[in-house]
């Protein structure tokens, strides 16, 4: 190969184990939603998986949500007052927490958290051969393990998201309020009026998609981990960091198809 | 039971079995000896359908492999792993009783707990330790606890791989005569992957050495002292 065309090739060999990826990802996605009915069999594993996905993740999805929408109020507030548009706080803080800040920054925490520990966890199942172990006592590991977290993160993550929305609007008005000069029940109607169905709606299907990469992608990379404690480590590296990415790829494609036009 | 017909497994452009054929005869325990990286327990996967040879064929009872060849075999097989393989999250009896509890069979918790401890006890465990995590055992305690997963439900084909590795030599021959007695008693069909030949002594009935993929030297037990091949010289030598 002549020297110049080598970093074409370099390319093309990137492009082509990226769709072979995609492809594989894609796959066992299928398998899990497959697996989804033989859940009945492991009642225990779900209430697990949920217990590690939603009820773990609350504080520090709730805390990220507060800070982030005190935040923004105060940004709305010192840009708003460049244009004498100091009042449209109340609007513009729900529109941007129940929009987009709140399910962004409840999926990249959950791919923080949950992604790292559920490759991390499953990486390690897979270098101590505890999925070898399933499969020689008669289990499918795919239902055993990846069926109940992909559901807890398709159930749990838009509740996470919802609780992140009412927290991250409950920063801005307690900012609003206690700083900013604003009154209570006006800032509360103001924000109510202002947000529709629609605005809901898409929080909650992010959370759905969010949590559905966030899981997905976390098992993949347990279950296709290299060995020993380095395997386990570029599992849970790379599941993070995939997780992350594509969240916030989805989020522009969800809010293209909600209000592109 | 199970034939292995020219199996060749390459990693890496590497030949880890090469042109390899094996025949585990019912009701005789095979020991697989050889050094590390010579593709024993790649033998053992491939054996149990959790590998696919690169060429070569399974037959298990003249069925070629298939994944419903596997599930059959799975559910009269017993494996204890090198490392035991406990499931963390679980209890001792928990993990004893898996096979019980999730396999084909479905036994109820209570009767699949007082299997567990009959195969607690088989393997010289006491009842007060069902309750404990693998994490709180020691090697040679989880070892047993792996084995007594292994025998539960009286499996006709049972896998050990390295059975005693990581363990002092004292506790080390305990397991290894703990096997026997197993194989023994369930009148099962047995391989046990192993670099020592104190194991293969007490273990098996016959034992294959790998070399380079390849099949070096394959007899009886008895007929291993007298063998004239230099690499199982050197095992018997540091015996």
């Amino acid at each position: 190969m002549t020297p110049y065309l080598a970093p074409l090739a370099l390319i093309g060999r990137g492009t082509l184990a990226g769709i072979a990826r995609i492809g594989q990802i894609t796959l066992f996605t299928l398998a899990a939603l497959a697996r989804l009915p033989g859940l009945v069999r492991f009642p225990r594993e779900v209430a697990r998986a949920f217990m590690q996905v939603g009820w773990l993740s609350l504080p520090i999805v709730g805390l990220t949500a507060v800070f982030t929408g005190a935040a923004l109020a105060l940004q709305i507030h010192a840009g708003g007052s460049r244009l004498s548009a100091e009042m449209v706080v109340p609007q513009i803080t729900a529109i941007g927490i129940v929009r987009e800040l709140g399910p962004v920054m409840v999926g990249l925490m959950v791919a923080a958290r949950v992604t790292a520990s559920l490759a991390a966890e499953i990486a390690t199942m897979k270098v101590t051969e505890q999925i070898d172990a399933l499969v020689t006592l008669s289990t499918d590991p795919m239902t055993y393990i990846t069926a109940p977290r992909v559901l807890a993160g398709l159930v749990c993550v838009p509740v996470l998201v919802g609780v992140g929305d009412v927290l991250g609007l409950f920063g801005g008005f307690a900012v609003a309020t206690g700083q900013l000069g604003f009154g209570a029940e006006s800032y509360i109607r103001a924000s109510w009026n202002f947000l529709d169905g629609t605005d809901v709606a898409l929080s909650l299907t992010k959370g759905v998609v969010f949590g559905g990469i966030a899981t997905v992608i976390a098992c993949h990379a347990g279950f296709h981990a290299g060995r020993g404690a380095r395997g386990v480590g570029q599992a849970v590296k790379s599941a993070v960091q995939s997780a992350a990415i594509l969240i916030l790829a989805a989020n522009v494609a969800l809010t293209a198809a909600f209000f592109g036009g | 039971m199970i034939r292995l017909e020219h199996i060749t497994k390459r990693f890496d452009g590497r030949a880890v079995l090469d042109d390899l054929s094996l025949d585990l005869t019912k009701g005789r325990s095979l020991a697989v000896l050889g050094r590390s990286g010579t593709g024993k327990s790649v033998l053992s996967r491939i054996a149990l359908g959790l590998m696919v040879p690169d060429a070569g064929r399974v037959l298990v009872i003249d069925q070629p492999m298939s994944a419903k060849v596997r599930r059959d075999l799975m559910a009269k097989t017993g494996v204890l792993f090198q490392g035991a393989a406990l499931f963390d999250g679980l209890t001792v009896a928990e993990n004893v009783a898996f096979r019980l509890r999730n396999g084909p069979q479905r036994v109820s918790r209570l009767a699949a707990r007082s299997q567990a401890l009959a195969a607690l006890e088989r393997v010289g465990l006491e009842a007060r330790v069902a309750d404990l995590y693998p994490a709180d055992l020691s090697g040679g305690m989880q070892k047993r606890v792996g084995l007594a997963r292994a025998i539960v439900g009286a499996p006709e084909f049972l896998v050990f791989d390295e059975p005693n590795s990581g363990l002092d030599p004292v506790t080390a021959g305990e397991i290894d005569r703990l096997v026997r007695t197993l194989v023994t008693d369930l009148k099962a069909t047995a391989l046990t992957i192993t670099h020592d030949m104190a194991s293969v002594a007490t273990i098996a009935d016959e034992v294959l050495l790998l070399d380079r993929g390849r099949v070096r030297w394959h007899g009886p037990v008895a007929e291993m002292e007298g063998a004239e091949d230099a690499l199982l010289g050197q095992f018997r030598a540091r015996r």
